[in-house]
């Protein structure tokens, strides 16, 4: 008897799942993962004995297994329940928070990227444009001590220390990580996502205007809003399970000044910097200015006059606005999205100063400042 | 293609079964041919014609040795043996040694001989292994001969056990390769045996493979002792989950399909001996080395002095035929010396000591062979082994609680599940109470679910960044 109800069991299951295989139909984009899923792929007899369609057949077939979500997030919490702390994507930390799980660092990587650094500050100094570098801390740096105990991760200060140790005193390098460990029990970064908010940015950036050379205004000179309290960031996507509540997105709006124009990659866009469509979507984030693009250049009322080029990542689309009342020319480059040439962008422009503002990941994971050097 | 993925368990097999139990008896060993060949082309097709040629050979050589045989014509039949099994080992030479070899000359004279960097064909230790069981068996006339080439290819290719063993010689399974009965029991059986080591490769062998890859992963200046002995206890238990899974599953696979391969593993890390240890680990490959070569060079029958000779011959061949570097050589001279001091004296002082002692005795020496075993580079192997007896460097680190702590239940998860302790509780209360049977059944369709948990997630890779 129990022989036979194994049986019938297990084949069941086993023809269940192979039936919805073929009923279900094949999505083509993953929303939680933001990629291309692989679809049936066509059969040809040089991709069989290539071994390429064995290979497209196999990724096809769990990347359209029906209910794919369900099974992952089965995984994760079997690994919770089984007291690990992280599902070898995330961690789980203390207070809900999420973290990214990063690999050890890549020493070639961040020496290169320091590089480019170094020559990109002698071309400015050549040229006579003032130079500083801010780095933006992780979350795992900035919030050590929501992480699980024991948590490893990557240690930042080693990228700290050897860029300002080379910089010598050619340039600043800002280190923001103690301004917002002091303020590690407030809201500063999102649970979800590896992105800071738009308070733990505005305390960036009341820190830095000493160092800048402009005077930060207070919180009663922004008007804040509450533009989101369903937000599911980047992290939860990596994660696929989470017991906590979604962020909330604030945003701190200026009341003094205001945008003249906006060029997109030397595209007109209009004057304003947020995007509420994105609210709606899964990539809240972009809410500021629309995600990352290579050059957005913004004309403001500003009085004063300065023109400021950001060397920046995603961290500096919050980070930004707030600069607005200071600078009456902000061009906003991303290396990772950058077409043409560093240096003829910087003739073509000709700031006052250039601030390169990046969260110490991006020079730590990927070679994106190779852009500078050219 | 192997057996723990989403394309085996929900492709390949179900339409496997269909045609299986379809088709009438007669054309099965057509059926399950042509599946081998499938499963066993899927990932290089390129090789497609080396297990054809396998088997065309030994199915040769082996109607050749009969009909010579019969003819009372021993030469030609011993010519024919040695064709076989010179075209076996030259084969396996040549797909897994031939790199190893020109290496060693090239350093050896001071040339450069170019590297053939040919890929290893998957499952070429194995079906080697088992042709040649086959014409020798047939030459000394301890099994019949087979004189259907598609039943013979069915042997060869057979995909339950193509990859990882058991090796199966081909006198288990000669009768019911011709005539093989299916029963429901069976089937229902099999079906729990392959789930079981379903979940034991997916859950435990996958996770504590996490431990072992971690660990194995911190630059060897900052190992500390603790993390050496934590990654050298996961490695040892994910290699017996891995490795005896595989069997579980093969021999779970042919129970379904009427086919009753050997026991590959008995609970080897409750052995009180090295010598246990090895009559329980990997078994059908001890059986095969003590068959058709310890046996054949004399074994224990020609003095001490050829028994230690005959146990050294075996144990190099067992190093090299687990990997082509000189740390599985060494890893097999190390048990070849272990069992030859065992078989002298060491024994019987083991017989005399308590049963945990003995226990923790064995467990020791076998953890420090996972160490020659899972380090390619015998500098770094040294260098892994000093650390896990060096008490004066840093014992602990924050990276080693973590690992252990939050691997605690899977760890012990896996001690426990390498001794016989679960089955003889098991096995106990299922005699008594009726609910137990549910229970099972509950259990094994648990294990079945996560393991397809745990297989789709391996697939999940969230792509963060837009446009990027």
């Amino acid at each position: 008897m129990k022989d036979k109800i194994r049986l019938t069991l297990v084949s069941l299951f086993m023809v269940l799942v192979s039936i919805l295989n073929l009923l279900v139909p094949s999505k083509s984009f993953s929303n939680t993962e933001n990629r291309y899923l692989q679809l049936l792929p066509e059969f040809g007899i040089e991709e069989l004995f290539s071994g390429e369609y064995a290979e497209s057949f196999q990724i096809y077939s769990t990347d359209q297994f029906p209910f794919r979500d369900f099974w992952i997030r089965l995984k994760t919490a079997a690994d919770l329940v089984t007291l690990k702390k992280d599902n070898g994507r995330v961690y789980f930390g203390k207070d809900d928070f999420l973290f990214e799980v990063e690999p050890p660092f890549n020493l070639d990587i961040i020496m290169g990227n320091i590089g480019y650094i170094l020559e990109f500050a002698d071309s400015l100094e050549e040229r006579e444009t003032g130079f500083n570098v801010v780095l933006i801390p992780s979350k795992e740096a900035v919030l050590d001590g929501f992480l699980p105990d024991y948590a490893p991760v990557p240690d930042e200060s080693l990228i700290f220390d050897t860029l300002k140790d080379k910089s010598g005193e050619a340039f600043k390098v800002i280190n923001l990580l103690n301004v917002l460990k002091n303020e590690d029990d407030e809201y500063i970064y999102y649970k979800t996502d590896h992105h800071w908010t738009s308070y733990g940015a505005y305390k960036a950036y009341s820190f830095l205007g000493s160092e800048l050379g402009f005077e930060p205004l207070g919180m009663n000179d922004f008007k804040k809003l509450q533009v989101a309290n369903d937000f599911l960031g980047a992290v939860y996507r990596k994660a696929n399970l989470y017991t906590g509540t979604p962020d909330t997105m604030e945003v701190y709006k200026n009341i003094h000044v205001e945008i003249l124009e906006i060029k997109i990659d030397g595209a007109f866009s209009g004057k304003d910097i947020y995007y509420g469509e994105y609210l709606d979507s899964i990539d809240k984030y972009s809410y500021f200015f629309g995600g990352d693009h290579g050059v957005v250049d913004i004309e403001t009322t500003s009085d004063s006059g300065k023109e400021l080029l950001i060397v920046k990542d995603s961290f500096s689309n919050s980070f930004v606005p707030f600069l607005l009342e200071h600078y009456s020319r902000l061009v906003m480059v991303d290396p990772r999205h950058l077409g043409g040439d560093m240096s003829e962008l910087i003739e073509e422009i000709n700031p006052d100063e250039v601030l390169l503002m990046l969260n110490t990941e991006n020079i730590a994971y990927s070679r994106i400042l190779g852009v500078l050097a050219r | 293609m192997v057996f723990s993925s989403i394309l085996f368990l929900f492709y390949f097999l179900p339409l496997f079964m269909v045609f299986y139990f379809v088709f009438p008896d007669k054309y099965r060993n057509g059926v399950l041919f042509l599946f081998s060949i499938i499963f066993y082309a899927w990932g290089e097709p390129g090789y497609i014609w080396l297990i054809l040629i396998s088997t065309f050979v030994d199915y040769v050589c082996g109607k050749e040795i009969h009909k010579n045989l019969l003819k009372n014509d021993r030469i030609s039949a011993r010519y024919f043996l040695l064709v076989s099994i010179l075209f076996n080992i030259g084969m396996l030479s040549f797909f897994k040694y031939s790199d190893f070899i020109i290496t060693n000359i090239n350093s050896l004279m001071d040339i450069s001989i170019p590297l053939p960097g040919v890929a290893l064909p998957i499952g070429i230790s194995f079906y080697t292994f088992q042709t040649m069981s086959y014409t020798i068996d047939v030459y000394r006339g301890e099994a019949k001969v087979q004189n259907n080439a598609v039943s013979f290819g069915a042997y060869v290719s057979m995909f339950p056990q193509l990859i990882a063993g058991p090796v199966v010689r081909y006198g288990t399974i000669a009768r019911e390769l011709t005539d093989r009965s299916l029963s429901l029991m069976d089937a229902s059986n099999g079906v729990r045996r392959f789930i079981l080591g379903l979940g034991k490769k997916v859950l435990l062998a996958n996770n504590i493979g996490l431990v072992w890859e971690s660990i194995s992963s911190t630059s060897s200046g900052s190992l500390t002792t603790a993390g050496a002995w934590l990654g050298m206890l996961a490695f040892g238990l994910q290699i017996y989950f891995d490795f005896s899974a595989y069997s579980d599953m093969a021999i779970g696979l042919g129970k379904v399909l009427g086919f009753s391969f050997p026991e590959n593993f008995n609970y080897p890390y409750m052995s009180r001996s090295i010598t246990e240890f090895w009559r329980r680990w990997h078994i059908s490959l001890g059986v095969w080395f003590r068959e058709y070569v310890y046996i054949p060079m004399g074994g224990n029958r020609k003095g001490l002095g050829r028994q230690i000779l005959n146990i050294f011959t075996v144990w190099i061949l067992t190093g090299v035929w687990h990997g082509a570097s000189w740390n599985f050589v060494l890893w097999g001279i190390y048990f070849g010396l272990l069992l030859v001091m065992e078989k002298v004296w060491v024994l019987r002082i083991l017989d005399r000591l308590p049963k945990l002692a003995t226990r923790v005795y064995t467990l020791f020496l076998v953890i420090v062979s996972w160490v020659l075993f899972s380090h390619d580079s015998l500098i770094e192997g040294v260098y892994y082994l000093r650390t896990m007896f060096d008490f004066s460097g840093p014992l602990l680190d924050g990276g080693t609680i973590y690992i252990f702590y939050t691997n605690f239940a899977i760890i012990l998860a896996a001690i426990i599940g390498s001794t016989h302790f679960p089955k003889w509780t098991w096995d106990k209360i299922q005699n008594s109470e009726g609910l137990w049977s549910i229970m099972e059944n509950v259990f094994t369709m648990i294990v079945l679910v996560f393991s397809t948990a745990f297989l789709v997630d391996q697939s999940y890779n969230p792509f963060l960044y837009f446009r990027f």
